[in-house]
């Protein structure tokens, strides 16, 4: 057997990891007996504040420490303070009810104090966070601010400056950097030798602190630093990182707790793409370096064929552009596209491009889908579904024969296999089911679109007449849309019961000049594949109404 | 409105139906840090409450679910952090609890292979691990959760994927090679 690559590898640990869907009881009690109205505050005594530590006034619940192990000394009802942890009661033995408590906790200091106001301050810079001093050569204050303290619920009611430990050698400059999404920063040092030493402050979980000096490994001959953003999809931050400046202009992403090495050219991709990016808005030629796709800003510029092309967006709603490399105009050539999930980490949506059509890979889920980018007809598309998902029609195959009396044998294929992306070559055909030439039930969508744009969708139907022949969408499983456009596409399961038998499978729609609240009818399209001479392919439909029940 | 937005504008039913779609992805979070079932339980009644009173503050709605996985993790880290201070005076702790008559926190065990082979890998990559394989999270949505440099959370993720993969098939003889 060949060696899983990594992407099967993750396959099977989702696999197994999604298998494990157990909470425990306690735990779901938790979820369960959570009732904001039935919160109560109380206040309790604090001790008096300590040298050398920063008291901070929290606050934490209190619900079902039941087990909790008590201290010899714990007898009374309130809160007390052991070796400066703090151990809570249940006051009136009741535990449906969630009560909030607010007290003192100190925090030890390890560090000398430093007091700035007696220093000669060589340099004083600050963040939201953290106040930094640099008052000698080998001295560097450190001095947290009241939003550090609210990000963890404490209210702030420490003012102390206190001096980095293990400084060994002189210090040139002081920086406060920014790394990860989070916002909390660590205190670069840049030292005379043009070596570099930080600070971490994730020091906050314990109960102690202690601000020392470590040795950043691996880069030499810097010069500075400089903070650095970049956005990325799927996060309400911003990604920050820091940059070490070597003499020489080259900048390296600072990473913290390895060794950095400057021949990592990441930023100096970056960098390249960014110049492409800004070459391209100025009307400048874009060189093509052979490298292919590249990512700005979010936007991902794809070269084929002698053109640009980019797509940008977010989640669920992504565009393509045709891109004038002369002007760096953007013509839009396709709107509220699916958003994509490949077997990459990067989540990059795939494109191809032949013939002067342009095509995207989709993967919603498990299924694959390939559509074309000006009309997002639907090209080939199959479903990589294994066998544990609970819909047993959707795994059965079924073949049908069409008789003389008008009522046909559908058949219906559903591919499943392993889950890397494999698009199966194919065509797909639709047939038309029409019974007794009536119309039954018609089920009705009602689409509206949210504030942001995102469709939603309501079920509904409309009787009419009777007949055998009857349909019932069973999930709604997907709904994409983009209210500037008015589109809006549906992805779902059905149901069909016909004389023959039933029917079941996956159906799509397209609608385009939706409007708010408006209702749409719903033809079932039903993908199958059989021998191409039983069927016409040139657009016959399956439509199957609902019976009135 | 949505229903974040209606949790922000203070009904507390639409606040349920939110941590209800998020229940197991907390949960799961919570016990990759925190193994005694009192402390993930207090660790979620925590962040409820902090997710509760906050939810005001949080400007995309769409981001409901890696925000409050956030705050949890914090929870998660300062109980965990609580419980090294607390025993480090208590040299016997089974003695110490027999001597006062109190329950001992269970010891964990599990039959579930997951849940093992979480228990098997160092302590760095557990949070990561559950984010990524059980959440569905990408490598920098976990970044933005721990707040940790996107190659640091690449170079737990190919760690822990070696060592979990090691596990599973060590447990299910030869499931894949």
């Amino acid at each position: 057997m060949n060696r899983l690559t990594d992407e099967q590898i993750d396959m099977v640990i989702k696999d197994k990891f999604r298998q494990d869907n157990t909470i425990s009881k306690q735990a779901d009690m938790v979820f369960k007996n959570f009732n904001p109205s039935k919160i109560t505050t109380e206040k309790t005594n604090t001790s008096e504040p300590r040298n050398n530590v920063y008291t901070v006034k929290k606050t934490l619940t209190f619900y079902q420490k039941m087990n909790r192990i008590l201290s010899v000394a714990a007898v009374s009802l309130s809160v007390i303070l052991v070796s400066g942890t703090a151990i809570y009661f249940n006051k009136d033995g009741k535990n449906n009810q969630t009560q909030i408590i607010t007290y003192n906790q100190n925090y030890l200091v390890k560090n000398e104090k430093l007091n700035v106001s007696n220093e000669q301050i060589m340099k004083e810079i600050e963040n939201s966070f953290i106040k930094v001093y640099l008052t000698g050569k080998k001295d560097v204050g450190i001095n947290l601010t009241s939003t550090y303290w609210d990000e963890f619920e404490g209210e702030f009611t420490s003012t102390d400056c206190y001096k980095i430990d293990n400084i060994d050698k002189p210090v040139a400059d002081i920086f406060i950097g920014e790394i990860g999404g989070r916002g909390l920063p660590y205190v670069f040092l840049l030292m005379e030798d043009g070596t570099i030493e930080y600070v971490d402050l994730h020091c906050f979980y314990d109960n102690s602190f202690y601000y020392e000096a470590k040795s950043l490994e691996g880069l030499d001959n810097v010069v500075g630093f400089e903070q650095k953003t970049r956005k990325f999809s799927y996060s309400d931050t911003d990604y920050n990182y820091v940059n070490a400046i070597r003499k020489d202009g080259l900048r390296k992403e600072i990473e913290i707790g390895v060794l950095n090495n400057w021949t990592d050219t990441v930023i100096e991709e970056y960098d390249k793409q960014n110049e492409k990016y800004v070459k391209a808005h100025n009307g400048e030629a874009i060189p093509d370096d052979g490298k292919g796709d590249f990512e700005v800003d979010g936007a991902t510029y794809i070269r084929k064929d002698n053109d640009l092309y980019c797509y940008k967006g977010e989640f669920m709603n992504k565009a393509l552009y045709k891109v004038d490399e002369k002007t760096g105009e953007m013509e839009c050539l396709v709107s509220g596209l699916v958003a994509i999930v490949t077997s990459d980490e990067e989540r990059k949506i795939s494109v191809y491009v032949n013939d002067n059509n342009i095509y995207f890979v989709f993967k919603i889920d498990n299924n694959v889908s390939i559509r074309h980018s000006t009309d997002n007809s639907l090209i080939t598309e199959t479903t990589t579904e294994t066998v544990n998902r609970e819909r047993e029609n959707n795994k059965q195959t079924e073949n049908t024969e069409q008789t003389e009396n008008n009522e046909q044998q559908v058949s219906q294929n559903i591919q499943t296999g392993s889950e890397n992306i494999t698009v199966l070559k194919g065509n797909s055909y639709k047939k038309e089911i029409l019974v007794d030439d009536e119309l039954t039930t018609k089920e009705i969508y009602t689409v509206t679109f949210d504030e942001e744009g995102k469709p939603t969708i309501k079920v509904g139907y409309q009787n009419q007449n009777k007949t055998e022949v009857y349909f019932q969408t069973t999930e709604i499983y997907n709904v994409v849309g983009d209210a500037a456009a008015g589109s809006v596409y549906v992805d779902f399961y059905f149901k069909a019961f016909t004389p023959s038998g039933d029917v079941t499978g996956s159906g799509s729609i397209r609608y385009s000049n939706v409007t708010d609240n408006e209702q749409i009818g719903v033809k079932a399209y039903l993908n199958i594949e059989g021998d191409p001479k039983d069927f016409d392919n040139d657009g016959d439909y399956i439509y199957v109404t609902k019976i009135d029940e | 409105m949505n229903l974040v937005e209606e949790a922000k504008s203070g009904n507390s039913e639409a606040f349920s139906m939110l941590i209800e779609q998020n229940k197991l992805k907390m949960y799961k979070v919570a016990k990759s840090i925190l193994k005694n079932e009192d402390d993930v339980s207090d660790a979620i009644q925590n962040t409820l409450l902090s997710v509760y009173t906050n939810i005001t503050k949080l400007q995309n709605d769409q981001y409901f679910s890696t925000w409050t996985i956030r705050i949890l993790i914090n929870k998660c880290y300062d109980i965990a952090k609580s419980n090294q201070k607390r025993y480090s005076n208590i040299t016997d702790i089974d003695e110490y609890l027999n001597d006062n008559g109190l329950k001992s926190y269970d010891k964990y065990k599990s039959d579930s292979i997951v849940e093992n082979a979480l228990n098997q890998i160092d302590e760095d990559l557990k949070v990561i691990t559950v984010l990524y394989y059980y959440n569905n999270y990408s490598v920098n949505e976990i970044s933005s959760i721990v707040g940790i440099p996107e190659g640091t959370v690449k170079s737990r993720l190919a760690r822990s994927r070696s060592k979990i993969f090691e596990i599973i098939n060590r447990e299910e003889n030869g499931f894949y090679e």
